[in-house]
C-alpha cells in the first residue's frame, strides 16, 4: 500500500502563536480523516479571523493539547528556526515471513508534516546619544511590521488549510475500510522529529540490524 | 436470475447514497450560508440523540432547513443538478428625504446579488452492462469517499469568503442592513461576463460511481469588500426621552 505524503506549507510564527496554529491544522487533519460518526464543532480562532471544525472527540482534544505542550517544550529548549511536527495514520497488520511469533506491524499509510518557522517577536527601537537622552518612534514601525506579518500568517494558515482540503479530496484510493465507525476511526500517532518518541531512534536501530554493525553483532 | 437481482439491489443502494449525498450537500451549505433557516444555533450538542436519518455519512448536523423537506417533492430525477444560489440582499437607500435617510431593506427597493453559486450533482455515464462483480465493494468505497467529500465541503464553507457575512448575520443581535437568502433550482441562467469576471471556481474531486460520478463545484466572489458589510448599521437619530443634560 502506498503511503501519501502531504508536505504543508511553511509558516512562519512567533511562540505563542505555535498553540492556536498546531490546534486548527492538526484538527483540520482529523476531522477529514475521523471518518467515524462527527460532531462537527466549530471553533473561531482568537488570533486569527479563521474558523476551523474540531470532531468533538474528548480523548482526541486532550491528546492534540499533550502534544502541542511537548512540541513547545521541545521548541524552548531547542530554539532552531525551522521545526516540524508530523502526523501519521496506520494499520496494523501482522507481520508475515519473520521468526517472531505474533508480530504485529504499523503500515503507514498516510502522513502529514506541519512546518513551523519561529520568528523572533520585534521590539522596539528605542536610541540614546551622549548628549541627550531620546528615544525615538518607540514602537509604531515594530507595531506595523507586526501587523503584516500577522496577516501574512493568517494569509498563509488559510493556504494550509486549502491545501488540506485538496490534498484529501485528490487522494482517497489509498484511504484503508474504515474499521471503527464511531469518531476517530484510524489508529494515528504525533511525532515530533528528534524527540523521545519519534520513530527516529527505532529506525536507527533496525538499519544497524539489517546492516550488521559490528558493535551489534559481537 | 440471481445476478438480476444483485444488480437491482446494487442499483438501489446507489440510488439511496446519491439521494442522500444530495440532501445532505443541501443541509451543509444552507446551514452555512443562511441564519433566517436555522435559527436554533449551529452545531448540535453532544449527548443529543442522533436520529438515524442524521447519521449518513457519518457527520451529525442536527436538523436540517426546511429547504430539505421541500427537496424530495421537486427533485424527482436523482440525476439533475442542484443549483444553490446564495443571494446577498441589501436595501436601497431611499434618497427621497434629504434630512433622515432610511434604507428601504425588508420595506423597499433592494439589490440582490449572487455570492455564490454551488452545482451538486450526479452525473450519469449511461452504460450498457453495469459492472456487477465490482459492485458490492464499489458502492461502500463511494461512500467512504463521499464522506471525506463531505467532510471537505463543510470545511470549505468556513473558509470561503462568504461565512463572514454569514457569522455577523448570526451574531447580530439588532437590525443588519443585509441579509443572505437562497434559491435552490436545477437550471439557471448563466452569470453575465461581469460577473464571471469577478467569480472564482473550485471544483471538488468527483466521486466515481458505477454509473456515474458525484460532483461539487462552486462560483464565488473572492472579495466582497464592495458590498461594505463591516460597516456598522446606521440607525436614524432619535429623541430621548427624559434626557438630563
Amino acid at each position: 500500500m502506498n503511503c501519501e505524503v502531504c508536505q504543508l506549507k511553511e509558516l512562519e510564527l512567533e511562540h505563542f502563536e505555535v498553540r492556536e496554529v498546531l490546534r486548527c491544522v492538526l484538527h483540520t487533519i482529523f476531522f477529514h480523516r475521523a471518518l467515524g460518526l462527527v460532531r462537527p464543532k466549530d471553533v473561531d480562532l482568537e488570533l486569527f479571523d479563521i474558523t476551523y471544525v474540531q470532531c468533538g472527540d474528548l480523548d482526541l482534544d486532550k491528546k492534540i493539547e499533550e502534544k502541542i505542550d511537548q512540541f513547545i517544550d521541545r521548541v524552548e529548549k531547542h530554539p532552531n528556526k525551522k521545526n516540524q511536527i508530523c502526523l501519521s495514520f496506520y494499520e496494523v497488520k501482522n507481520k508475515q515471513g519473520t521468526w517472531f511469533p505474533k508480530k504485529l506491524e504499523r503500515l503507514y499509510w498516510e502522513q502529514w508534516y506541519i512546518n513551523l518557522n519561529m520568528v523572533q517577536q520585534l521590539k522596539a527601537h528605542s536610541s540614546k546619544s551622549h548628549h541627550s537622552k531620546v528615544v525615538v518612534d518607540p514602537g509604531e514601525s515594530a507595531v506595523e511590521e507586526t501587523s503584516i506579518r500577522r496577516a501574512a500568517l493568517e494569509a498563509s494558515l488559510r493556504e494550509v488549510l486549502f491545501q488540506i482540503i485538496e490534498f484529501v479530496n485528490e487522494k482517497k484510493d489509498h484511504v484503508p475500510p474504515i474499521p471503527n465507525l464511531d469518531g476517530i476511526s484510524f489508529p494515528y500517532e504525533i511525532t515530533i522529529p528528534g524527540s523521545s518518541d519519534s520513530a527516529f531512534g527505532m529506525d536507527m536501530f533496525k538499519r544497524m540490524l539489517q546492516t550488521g554493525h559490528p558493535t551489534m553483532l559481537s | 436470475m440471481d445476478l438480476q437481482g444483485n444488480v437491482q439491489s446494487e442499483n438501489q443502494r446507489f440510488e439511496q447514497i446519491v439521494s442522500h449525498f444530495l440532501s445532505k450537500s443541501l443541509h451543509i451549505i444552507l446551514d452555512s450560508r443562511v441564519p433566517s433557516l436555522c435559527p436554533t444555533g449551529h452545531n448540535p450538542l453532544p449527548g443529543t440523540p442522533v436520529k438515524k436519518s442524521d447519521k449518513w455519512f457519518t457527520l451529525v448536523l442536527g436538523d436540517g432547513p426546511i429547504a430539505l423537506d421541500n427537496m424530495s417533492l421537486w427533485h424527482g430525477n436523482l440525476t439533475e443538478p442542484v443549483i444553490i444560489d446564495i443571494v446577498l440582499v441589501q436595501g436601497v437607500p431611499d434618497s427621497s428625504s434629504n434630512h433622515n435617510p432610511t434604507y428601504g431593506f425588508g420595506l423597499g427597493r433592494y439589490v440582490e446579488t449572487v455570492i455564490e453559486r454551488w452545482v451538486v450533482q450526479y452525473e450519469t455515464i449511461r452504460t450498457v452492462f453495469p459492472q456487477v462483480s465490482e459492485s458490492t465493494s464499489s458502492y461502500k468505497k463511494t461512500y467512504k469517499k463521499s464522506i471525506i467529500l463531505l467532510r471537505s465541503l463543510y470545511s470549505m464553507m468556513r473558509l470561503l469568503p462568504a461565512y463572514r457575512p454569514f457569522r455577523k448575520l448570526c451574531s447580530s443581535t439588532q437590525g443588519s442592513d443585509f441579509d443572505i437568502n437562497y434559491k435552490v433550482t436545477s437550471f439557471c441562467a448563466p452569470f453575465s461576463r461581469a460577473d464571471e469576471e469577478v467569480m472564482k471556481i473550485y471544483h471538488f474531486d468527483y466521486i466515481d460511481a458505477p454509473q456515474g460520478r458525484l460532483c461539487i463545484s462552486v462560483a464565488y466572489r473572492e472579495n466582497l469588500s464592495c458590498f461594505n458589510l463591516d460597516t456598522p448599521t446606521a440607525y436614524p437619530p432619535q429623541i430621548i426621552a427624559d434626557y438630563i443634560a
